[in-house]
């Protein structure tokens, strides 16, 4: 396989940079289509985004959170739902870079190369029934972001292990051998195109599917990624770390659109002739500037955090783990509230559909419900283990 | 004069931190007699604290901010009125630097000399031959009489007939001490009211500030140094803003010292610590901390990066000194908020550290330059394209 030169920070950003015209003209559509434009992917894989993830063997990039941080932020701050599509391709590409190398041969050097784009969801559902060589599934998956485009999932099912325990395993299976369901029909993240995929007695190969005991060992199948900083390290740095930026970018946006609109403004039905001129105004931006501020500060220090490990391979506290989750929260809930604050002060006319503000609030909204951002869960989680108390949940 | 070595960076840091329990010790002695404790003092001169912002040629160290700000911070730790007072010595320490070098070799004679200072003008200086004469008075002097000398705002009369700020620089044995320091924060910082009366004050010891706010100044000897580079508004407000960071970190000691054991009475909960309640709670209150950190070292951060180049602030990025500052009060008010709500009825008793934060915190967020409200409509009239509505920026 050709070595492919691995673009700088900088050049990711100017790419990226030039590339957000074009995600942005395309938010609409999308929110009304349910799914992404294919012109939006097609830029997103032009700019090298697809395969920041991707192993170097394959021509991918192997970028770290710094940079992943930079490239989400922008990403979301032309178009939230590209954004998440993103994150949520750039997990399940990493996961797919622990498995066996020959798996990795049919996923990243088929007619896509490192620019394939693998769907997936964490919770288990379903059941698989293990045979002599692999096991047979089936079940549905709700939530599957960016499916419409993708070409492989990673699914979660449970199965019984061989001493006889129920175990979730996660398999990688072609989008071929599923169905897609097209529930798609919410209130936000509309073009995230998260649809439901049906599994009905799917055989999956030995080698395409990994026990979950395995991977939070992190006894990790594959032999060449052993030693890329990249990959080493639990799936709780990387999966935290690649899902901040998404959450900074909307809020950059919210900003970016209420500044737009904002001097022409009146305070309609009082003395103010210009929104600018609002003493309210004043403290309203001051205060949602500095829940973006603090939220990057969050954003940055988790990528820091999981830069610095997966340079040292030094293993993580129960304390950074709980920090990990805490900082996914913590962001989602700061931008949440900076968003709140911009669309609130917005006026009536910022209702319509064509309005940006009103469909990041409605992403921005989605995404603090989403099961691993939402703040009041992040919280108690850090809450406990700063209390001394033990984890409530695997995922850490 | 005997040029010393500056220690590292880390060492200064260092010894604030050791100095805690000795001033956690004290604390409740402090807020009861309403000055800091002399045991206190004398262990903050000797670990140099006093000299960080005292210019090299008088054996100062001239500490970047970062690290000016962790030491006071690590006071705060200790106790809220010893690093408000700090900061209040280092901001004015500093502010001689401003003035003649004539001036700084009288003042700069003792490298720890404790200088306290009021920002808002409260007096009228008049001039005379070879000087001024001032009458006025300050409140809120905190520290005044534990201070050898004072820098003091005033209005002078400018020779267009107008009136322009000026700071005075005199000693605390020529001003006359009110008592009136009676509060429910802060008390150990002794921020009594002070009196001049037809005072002489030298013209050298009469400076104009509105260049200092420009970030001018009169030493010749200082030109070059970059703390004395550095705008005068950001360095102060970083100061004071690692105050706000201390009393939170020593708020959540000492929450977590008293958690152990604790239950949650008249109800089923053996342990506090075992109640998601709490958690959240925790949990809320130590992200509110971290960001008040955030926001202290963005600021010292600002200052120490520039200050060596002699760039221009921009408008902008003096409004962002300002939001630091009361973004850092306002998070650590909603840390200490939080912890003490949940520290339950024993912890209203004097001698339980967390209500004695409370108290300081929120005095600290009512000062009408770190008031977080003011604050932000600053920086908010900045980003909108509005003019600056205040002279202290």
């Amino acid at each position: 396989m050709a070595a492919v030169k691995i673009p700088s920070r900088d050049e990711l950003v100017q790419r990226v940079t030039d590339i957000m015209p074009v995600l942005r003209a395309n938010a609409l559509w999308g929110d009304q289509h349910q799914r992404l434009a294919d012109e939006s992917v097609d830029a997103m894989i032009g700019a090298g985004v697809l395969r920041m993830l991707a192993p170097a063997h394959y021509g991918g990039y192997e970028s770290d959170m710094q940079t992943i941080l930079d490239v989400d932020i922008l990403l979301a701050r032309a178009d939230g739902a590209s954004a998440f599509c993103t994150t949520a391709w750039w997990a399940q590409c990493w996961a797919v870079a622990h498995f066996p190398d020959s798996v990795q041969d049919e996923v990243f050097a088929g007619p896509h190369g490192a620019d394939v784009r693998i769907c997936g969801t964490l919770v288990p559902n379903g059941k698989g029934e293990i045979t002599k060589d692999g096991v047979v599934v089936s079940g549905d998956w709700g939530f599957n972001s960016g499916a419409w485009h993708s070409q492989w999932k990673v699914l979660s099912t449970l199965a019984l292990n061989a001493a006889g325990e129920i175990e979730p395993i996660a398999a990688v299976v072609p989008m071929s051998d599923l169905e897609l369901v097209d529930d798609w029909d919410v209130a936000g993240l509309r073009a995230t195109g998260s649809v439901t995929l049906v599994a009905r007695d799917v055989f999956i190969p030995r080698q395409r599917f990994q026990w979950m005991s395995q991977v939070a060992r992190q006894d990790y199948d594959s032999e060449r990624n052993a030693d890329s900083p990249c990959y080493r390290g639990p799936i709780i740095g990387v999966l935290s770390a690649i899902n901040t930026g998404e959450k900074i970018g909307l809020a950059q946006a919210a900003r970016d659109a209420f500044f737009e609109r904002m001097y022409g403004r009146p305070i309609q039905h009082t003395g103010y002739q210009s929104q600018a001129e609002w003493p309210v105004t004043h403290v309203q931006v001051a205060e949602a500037d500095l829940k973006i501020d603090e939220a990057e500060y969050h954003a940055r220090r988790l990528a820091t955090l999981v830069d610095d490990k997966n340079q040292s391979n030094e293993p993580y506290s129960l304390r950074e783990r709980a920090y990990c989750r805490m900082a996914v929260g913590r962001v989602s809930q700061l931008c949440y509230e900076a968003i709140e604050i911009y669309n609130l002060a917005s006026g009536a006319g910022s209702i319509y559909s064509s309005m940006p503000i009103q469909r990041i609030q409605r992403d921005m909204q989605a995404i603090n419900v989403h099961a691993l951002n939402m703040p009041a869960k992040n919280l108690e989680l850090y809450g406990r283990v700063l209390c001394g108390l033990e984890p409530n949940t695997f995922f850490i | 004069m005997s040029v010393s070595q500056a220690p590292p960076k880390e060492e200064l840091v260092q010894r604030a931190a050791k100095l805690v329990p000795l001033i956690r010790d004290k604390a409740v002695w402090m807020d009861e007699n309403r000055c800091l404790h002399d045991e206190v003092i004398a262990a903050i001169t000797d670990a140099g604290l006093l000299r960080m912002r005292v210019p090299v040629r008088y054996g100062g160290f001239e500490s970047d901010m970062t690290t000016t700000a962790n030491v006071i911070a690590e006071l705060g730790r200790g106790d809220g009125s010893v690093s408000w007072t700090a900061a209040v010595w280092a901001i004015s320490s500093w502010m001689v630097g401003m003035f003649p070098d004539e001036v700084q070799d009288e003042v700069y004679a003792d490298p720890d000399v404790r200088i306290c200072g009021i920002l808002s003008p409260g007096a009228m200086c008049m001039p005379v031959d070879g000087g001024y004469v001032v009458n006025g008075k300050w409140s809120f002097n905190t520290g005044a009489q534990q201070s050898t000398w004072n820098t003091n705002a005033a209005v002078a009369p400018t020779p267009d007939g107008g009136m322009q700020p000026v700071m005075t620089l005199i000693r605390i044995s020529d001003l006359e001490i009110i008592d009136d320091w009676n509060t429910s924060g802060l008390r150990a910082s002794g921020s009594v009211t002070t009196i001049a009366k037809d005072l002489f004050l030298p013209a050298a010891r009469v400076l104009p500030m509105g260049p200092v706010l420009q970030g001018q100044h009169l030493s010749q000897l200082n030109a070059n140094a970059p703390i004395f580079k550095a705008p005068f508004m950001p360095t102060a407000c970083a100061k004071v803003s690692a105050v706000a960071l201390g009393m939170a970190l020593g708020a959540k000691d000492a929450f977590f010292e008293r958690l152990p054991g604790r239950k949650i009475t008249y109800t089923s909960y053996e342990n506090q610590s075992e109640a998601p309640v709490t958690h959240m709670e925790v949990a809320d209150a130590v992200t509110r901390v971290d960001e008040a950190g955030f926001h202290v070292h963005r600021a010292a951060q600002a200052l120490d990066t520039k200050g060596g180049s002699g760039e221009p602030w921009t408008l902008e990025e003096r409004a962002r000194a300002r939001l630091d500052l009361g973004a850092a009060c306002q998070r650590a008010k909603e840390a200490v908020d939080v912890l003490n709500s949940a520290s339950g009825g024993s912890s209203t008793y004097r001698d339980v550290p967390i209500q004695r934060y409370e108290r300081d915190v929120t005095t600290l967020n009512l000062h009408a330059i770190l008031h977080p409200a003011t604050n932000l409509e600053l920086y908010g009239r900045i980003v909108c394209g509005l003019d600056s509505n205040t002279p202290y920026i």
